[in-house]
């Protein structure tokens, strides 16, 4: 092989495409904001440490305080039971008594919060727990209103006329961004909008799985398996249906969290109380099925 | 390009300075070279830019035993062919424009996107990548075998005949579209 570039290839990269690409000023500086930002990010997490250290020491200090008054009401109770003069009154008072302060320290703090004991629940009410140091752009969607609103832009959309003859490989490109950026970025809290993130993480996971499907039998191992698109399978059934609940719930949560539950629905999301959630949760399966399959190569 | 050298300047220069020289020195291959994998201008852009950050987070480890440039590169490498494998790749596709970045999509995008004219590039981004990145290390970058060895984590050997074969490639498909050399 002669080291010599007969083709003269970087003569005419250069001059057709590459002499144009070049990393201007500003993209440095997106790096240098970037950088000095984490930088900033991480001297901030300090004082954030410290409190955490401080309420872990309250926690432990109140926590100790507690034990201690209740050792001493059981001691005091304990030495009440020891008097013999007491009479039956007396001792349903002290059960009673008894009885108070001893849920308040036996009992399991979040279950009884989580139950809503201090009134009724709105299971649809949610906060957003977006992961900002997750961005890779300062254009990424901010929050998951943004994210969602985007993602179904995208979803309502015509499909590209370069995917014609592949509609479903345009899908999985999708579903393949869908989940990564659900998985890694985009969370939200609160029981109804929970279910429905999940079950569009599986639903993305499913499609991404079964497009992987389609080239498992070229049995390619670090190479890319777009170089083969050819010799793709055709999409699966199960991929297809599983895409196009992706796109209704994709739509009803946006219908749900950006549009005020106004909008067309077919049923599939927790958070507009829709009809169809137990046959979407069937087709899905279970949570674990998904988690067990290696969604993320990297 | 003016290489950027460790050992005169690394002891006197900030975290920051020996950045700025970096991407001063290798930003425009870096670019280029994800480029050449991803053929998308802006996940080239996120992708040199990654490669940067990851640098500059990793400055402390860079041990001597390979140049900066090598040590680029590889970082390059190894995040362009992350991005092809998984689900940054298929972002950028159409599904990441409609996020509206603000790029700076001038005379880069459109030289790019003038595909008629650009015969060379065009049949170079038809082949497979695992030939595409020997070919643009070795013709464009002009590094040496054992450089492109280490850049790819591939051996010598492989690196010979996937250039080689690389080369068969390319000349063919320059024929398919009558290009002549």
């Amino acid at each position: 092989m002669s080291n010599k570039d007969e083709l003269k290839l970087k003569g005419h990269l250069d001059r057709e495409t590459y002499s144009q690409i070049n990393f201007s000023q500003k993209e440095k500086e997106r790096v240098l904001v970037n950088v000095t930002s984490a930088k900033k990010r991480r001297k901030s997490k300090m004082p954030l440490v410290k409190k955490l250290a401080l309420n872990a020491a309250a926690a432990i200090v109140l926590v100790g305080m507690g034990t201690f008054v209740y050792q001493e009401v059981q001691k005091n109770q304990e030495a009440v039971v020891d008097q013999p003069e007491n009479s039956d009154e007396e001792a349903l008072a002290r059960d009673e008594a008894e009885d108070g302060p001893k849920p308040d320290i036996d009992k399991d703090v979040p279950d009884t919060t989580a139950d809503g004991s201090s009134g009724p629940t709105d299971d649809k009410a949610w906060e957003d727990r977006t992961i900002t140091e997750k961005f890779s752009t300062p254009n990424d969607p901010k929050n998951a209103n943004e994210f969602i609103a985007q993602n179904n832009e995208i979803y309502q959309q015509p499909l590209p006329e370069q995917y014609a003859d592949d509609p479903m490989h345009y899908y999985g490109i999708g579903a393949s961004s869908l989940y990564y950026w659900l998985e890694t970025t985009y969370k939200v809290e609160g029981t109804a909008i929970e279910k429905d993130f999940r079950n569009l993480k599986n639903l993305a996971a499913i499609v991404v799985l079964e497009e992987k499907e389609r080239y498992a039998h070229l049995g390619l191992v670090n190479e890319n398996p777009y170089d083969y698109k050819d010799q793709w399978k055709e999409p699966s059934d199960r991929m297809e249906q599983a895409h196009e609940y992706l796109k209704d719930l994709l739509n009803e949560i946006n219908v749900a969290i950006n549009e005020d539950g106004k909008g067309e629905t077919k049923g599939y999301s927790y958070m507009l109380d829709g009809e169809k959630v137990k046959e979407l949760q069937e087709f899905i399966g279970t949570d674990e099925e998904i988690k067990a399959m290696e969604i993320i190569e990297d | 390009m003016k290489e950027f050298n460790a050992s005169e300047k690394q002891g006197a220069l900030s975290r920051e300075e020996t950045l700025v020289q970096l991407m001063d020195s290798y930003g425009d291959l870096v670019k280029k070279l994800a480029y050449t994998y991803v053929k998308d201008i802006d996940l080239a852009e996120d992708i040199a830019q990654d490669v940067f950050i990851k640098c500059y987070d990793h400055l402390h480890l860079f041990k001597e035993k390979s140049s900066y440039k090598t040590w680029i590169y590889r970082i390059t490498v190894n995040r362009s062919k992350d991005v092809l494998k998984s689900n940054a790749y298929k972002r950028i596709l159409p599904f990441k424009k409609v996020a509206s970045h603000s790029k700076e999509k001038t005379t880069e995008l459109t030289v790019i996107d003038n595909s008629n004219r650009n015969v060379v590039t065009n049949s170079l981004m038809t082949l497979p990548s695992k030939y595409r990145e020997i070919l643009f290390l070795f013709y464009y970058e002009e590094l040496k075998l054992r450089e492109i060895s280490e850049v790819t984590s591939l051996k010598e050997a492989t690196v010979k005949t996937r250039l080689s074969r690389g080369k068969q490639l390319l000349k063919k498909e320059l024929e398919r579209r009558r290009f002549e050399l």
